[in-house]
């Protein structure tokens, strides 16, 4: 179930086909999850690059240090990452990481920045419904290995699978969820996945109505994780600097339900551009707003310079609305599927319901009632 | 008052021997140097006259930051009473700085200075304001001059997306400029931006320069450039710094320990008492190609010019301001419509990356054998390097290796 079903639509811009981060021309994602007893150890892994690794225009935004990412060092210098953007249980890192270098060297046995190095881990703090102990047990590099061999450019799954498996959120169960909006005025789309975890119960919001007020759950304890993490990707032509930007106005749309508030611990937005600081073969003529063709990767080189698309100025503003609309209805649709999966009870005995999310049309409709 | 002493009041910018982009104070022709103020030399010389170069690339054909075609470079001195100041303006380029920004960035190697205007930089990658260089107490004039500049341009700051505002830096030059007397006034800064041009650089005791010292000698503005080659075509690579900087032993010329052989000639106030025992503390850089390079790239090539500063000793202490600037004006263009832009491939930069650290090495050092022996308010004085100890002190280090 998603949140159209529910007969709800938050924002303004018109959503990509599947409304999905896949909607995103060449972008593949595949997902994994291991449980033992109430433990488990889930990875997602977003592979934005199309055929073959090679250096994608990257961005972030870091709410309080961003909960720790691998490959800092490249994404803040260079602007690029090379890999597939692995979100993993805090207590797969390692594994992840080995797996990415199994992925790199078999790519290029010198491990080159720019084909498959370094390794793109963004680490999310799920330890609440899993003991860190069992996840440190269960996370293997083959788990990663699964999920990357997967990866589809079909609409992923949403809810408690892939590094959904073991999230908590608004007092209830978490999830990952997905949404894409396209950029007003042009032809760009901008996609979303979110890892849906932490929240205070009563600050959730749907559409800007402030639903929690209605949930009778008790305040986070001091010891819940409250740590999120989201992936964007736009075929529109950005380059790292304009991805900074796009993912700080992400957030808001995290703010915008509740997810990113005073609470918050940390939270990382990475954003990612399929088509900027991609050269552009000779003769192709880039759309209004520079949309080249996925995978174009050939370099033009006259005299020792190379041709890329990059983004007006002009055309951010659009870009930065959908990537706001989109954060949120992912996040949204990663909560409803969650609630389809059941309860799930916390290390500390507390219960984690599925979310009543029955009330949430009749209190949308009460707020807006000229809205159907 | 007599014509002389008029004149020595008001010719202090005839200090540089190029005459191309240094503009005197309002109404007076310039004189050649050789007329100034009691206890001021002529500027001297450049590294290269002394038979002494840096590094191993070519220089451009003026080995200054006005290598980079179309970059303009305007000078206003002011040595006056207990005024000893001025500042120095950066123009990219000579068109519509707003509707044609530069591809820009900064790297901030030590934060104890102001650079303003960076916020409109980090953002967007662009530099759409002209560049101002001048001493602590003049930020504010300066900055106001600026925007005044740009509010009457064709294009205002306020009608692009890029929001520009001025970009003004400091270093502290309170031994002999009498920092809070705001000496410097709106008229100075315009004159130096409607002064700047290209052509030769005045360098030491002059613009935003005119009161500093690095390694405790008489120092200021400076200026150098590289040519590099990449997949068989040309770039230019250029520097202007203001430099500020360094303890005296610490002084490194090609490899000699210059400052610890010339331990005498320190600053000295005008009741005859040894100067402040602070050192040096800043350098601002203006680091420019012609190269297409994205802001990022920019960032790579601000950050050389830090390793250019250390081959001269300093260290950057936690009292410097050493802030530096790197702009394109390869990458100029209009930037609100999605677009094709030529840029170096990431992985062919670092013939740009060597010139920017040799190009900022030599300007340093092309401030400090510039500028003359220079008195300020109260009678302080700060010396100049002496050319021939410089010379002597390399040939030994040379001779004994």
């Amino acid at each position: 179930m998603r949140l159209s079903d529910l007969g709800l639509r938050p924002g303004r811009l018109d959503r990509g086909p599947a409304n999905a981060i896949t909607d995103v021309p060449g972008v593949r994602v595949g997902q994994a999850a291991t449980r033992q007893g109430g433990s488990a150890v889930g990875v997602t892994a977003i592979v934005p690059y199309g055929a073959a690794p090679r250096p994608v225009a990257t961005g972030l935004y870091a709410v309080d240090g961003g909960g720790g990412m691998t490959s800092l060092g490249v994404v803040e210098d260079f602007g690029t990452a090379s890999a597939p953007v692995v979100l993993a249980s805090a207590a797969a890192v390692g594994a992840a990481y080995e797996a990415l270098i199994d992925l790199g060297l078999s790519v290029d046995a010198g491990l080159p920045v720019g084909a498959g190095w370094p390794p793109l881990v963004v680490p999310v703090d799920d330890a609440v419904t899993s003991d860190p102990a069992v996840q440190h047990d269960l996370a293997r590099p083959a788990l990663v290995h699964a999920a990357l061999a997967a990866a589809a450019t079909s609409a992923p799954a949403e809810g408690a699978v892939g590094i959904g498996a073991g999230l908590a959120a608004f007092g209830g169960r978490g999830g990952v969820g997905t949404a894409s909006r396209r950029a007003a005025g042009g032809q760009a789309v901008v996609g979303a996945l979110v890892a849906v975890n932490g929240g205070e119960p009563t600050s959730l919001s749907v559409d800007g109505v402030p639903v929690g007020a209605h949930l009778r759950a008790p305040p986070l304890p001091a010891s819940a994780a409250r740590t999120f993490a989201a992936a964007l990707v736009t075929d529109a032509p950005l380059m790292p600097r304009q991805l900074d930007r796009l993912a700080g106005r992400a957030v808001l749309g995290l703010a915008r339900l509740g997810l990113y508030d005073a609470d918050t611990r940390e939270g990382l937005v990475l954003a990612q551009s399929t088509t900027g600081l991609v050269s552009e073969t000779a003769g192709a003529t880039p759309a209004p707003t520079g949309v080249a063709a996925p995978g174009a990767a050939r370099p033009l080189k006259e005299a020792g310079l190379e041709r890329v698309g990059l983004a007006g100025e002009d055309d951010l503003p659009g870009l930065f609305r959908a990537a706001a609309e989109a954060c949120e209805e992912a996040a949204l649709n990663g909560l409803v599927a969650a609630a389809a999966a059941g309860p799930a009870v916390a290390r500390d005995g507390r219960h984690l319901p599925p979310l009543p999310l029955d009330g949430w049309p009749a209190a949308v409709r009460r707020l807006r009632p000229q809205e159907g | 008052m007599d014509r002389r002493r008029f004149l020595e009041l008001s010719t202090a910018a005839a200090l540089t021997p190029v005459a191309a982009c240094t503009t005197r104070l309002p109404g007076v022709a310039g004189r050649p140097a050789g007329v100034g103020r009691a206890g001021q030399e002529p500027a001297r010389a450049r590294l290269r006259d002394l038979g002494l170069a840096v590094g191993e690339l070519p220089t451009g054909p003026l080995n200054a930051i006005t290598d980079i075609p179309g970059l303009l470079v305007g000078h206003t001195t002011l040595i006056r009473g207990p005024a000893c100041t001025g500042v120095t303006a950066v123009l990219p380029h000579g068109g519509d700085l707003v509707r044609e920004p530069v591809a820009a960035a900064d790297f901030n190697l030590n934060g104890n200075g102001e650079f303003t205007g960076l916020g409109p930089v980090r953002r967007t990658g662009y530099l759409a304001a002209p560049i101002l260089l001048t001493d602590t107490g003049s930020v504010g004039v300066a900055y106001g001059a600026a925007l005044g500049h740009m509010l009457a341009a064709p294009t205002p700051p306020h009608a692009s997306p890029l929001r520009p505002e001025p970009v003004v830096g400091e270093t502290w030059g309170d031994f002999l400029h009498d920092t809070g007397g705001r000496h410097l006034g709106p008229a100075h800064v315009a004159a130096a931006l409607q002064g700047a041009a290209g052509g030769p650089v005045g360098e030491g005791s002059v613009g935003g320069g005119t009161a500093m010292r690095a390694f405790r000698f008489k120092a200021g503005m400076g200026t150098a450039s590289r040519q590099v080659e990449i997949e068989g075509r040309d770039w230019a690579v250029g520097v202007l710094v203001q430099a500020n900087c360094g303890r005296r032993r610490q002084l490194t010329v090609l490899g000699a320990p210059v400052g610890r052989r010339i331990d005498d000639l320190l600053p000295r106030r005008g009741s005859g008492t040894a100067g402040p025992a602070a050192e040096g503390n800043s350098l601002l850089a203006v680091v420019a190609t012609d190269a297409p390079l994205s802001p990022l790239q920019l960032g790579w090539l601000g950050k050389r010019a830090a390793l250019g500063m250390a081959r001269t000793g300093a260290t950057s202490t936690h009292g410097s301001g050493d802030l530096i600037i790197a702009l394109s004006t390869g990458a100029r263009g209009p930037v609100r419509r999605a677009r094709q832009v030529e840029r170096v491939p990431s992985d062919r930069v670092d013939p740009l990356l060597l010139g920017a650290v040799e190009a900022t090495e030599e300007a340093v050092l092309n401030s400090l054998t510039a500028a003359a022996t220079t008195t300020g308010r109260d009678g302080n004085t700060i010396y100049a390097l002496p050319l021939d100890r410089l010379v002597e002190a390399v040939r030994r280090h040379r001779g004994s290796r």
